[in-house]
């Protein structure tokens, strides 16, 4: 039985020609930006779940900075806008709703991973 | 030949992040004449500097516990921009941070995401030591 095709975005999560511009165009970069996300973002996102189920709001703050400076590597707007306002939320001790933008910032994660991996997959399998 | 260890110039790297440390660690090893130290804090930061002979210091500005400008301005008091020049690095990007990080004491500022020449340009001008 074939497995199902993964979903692909096609690299419409994130800005493929500006990130590896960015860089150089230096595939060792480029390889070794996307890995080194692939392997921390959930990391990242279980920080600011915590300090939003804890009520830290520093702790939000400077996590949301974090993964919203992560996903600017790849200028993936989506991704980075919500980052931006949980860190915005986290600065003005703004608690309300916290957790539906958390939700919609993880599904923009994983779109992105998803987007990231396919990429991955292009550039090594050339 | 390859440059001993001893040969590079230790730029230290002060970030929390470490998927940022790793993309700042990984530009910087493009150079054979830098080796690249990472840390997590300030307090990590200024332990290093007691420990190893840096000739720059990447920071980021927003840390967890004392802000990056802070470490700055403690590290102002003993290291001279020219002794040691200061690159502050930051996602935010308000004029104030600006100006707030020159006053501090930094020599030059560099805004995530980092872009590959403009880092090393900004590296080897702030530096005569790698020149």
């Amino acid at each position: 039985m074939n497995s199902p095709k993964r979903q692909s975005f096609r690299y419409r999560t994130f800005q493929k020609d500006r990130f590896t511009e960015n860089l150089g165009q230096t595939t060792d970069l480029i390889v070794d930006t996307i890995s080194s996300f692939l392997s921390t973002y959930s990391d990242q996102l279980a920080k600011i779940e915590t300090a939003i189920t804890t009520g830290n709001l520093q702790d939000l703050e400077i996590s949301a900075h974090a993964l919203k400076g992560a996903v600017s590597n790849f200028y993936a707007d989506e991704a980075y806008l919500i980052a931006w306002k949980l860190e915005q939320m986290g600065h003005d001790k703004v608690t309300t709703d916290t957790l539906s933008l958390f939700q919609q910032l993880t599904v923009a994660i994983n779109h992105l991973t998803l987007d990231l991996r396919d990429f991955l997959d292009e550039i090594t399998n050339k | 030949m390859r440059l001993p260890i001893n040969k590079k110039k230790k730029i230290l790297i002060v970030d929390d992040s470490a998927f940022d440390q790793r993309l700042a660690a990984k530009i910087l090893s493009s150079r054979e004449d830098l080796d690249p130290v990472c840390v997590s804090s300030g307090d990590e930061c200024l332990e290093a500097l007691k420990e190893n002979n840096i000739a720059m210091i990447l920071m980021d500005i927003m840390m967890p516990g004392k802000y990056g400008t802070q470490i700055l301005m403690d590290i102002r008091k003993t290291h001279s921009p020219i002794e040691l020049p200061i690159i502050m690095v930051t996602a935010k990007t308000d004029i104030s941070d600006v100006v707030g990080c020159i006053e501090s004491g930094a020599n030059d500022f560099l805004t995530k995401p980092l872009n590959f020449e403009v880092t090393m340009a900004r590296i080897l001008y702030c530096s005569p030591i790698t020149r």
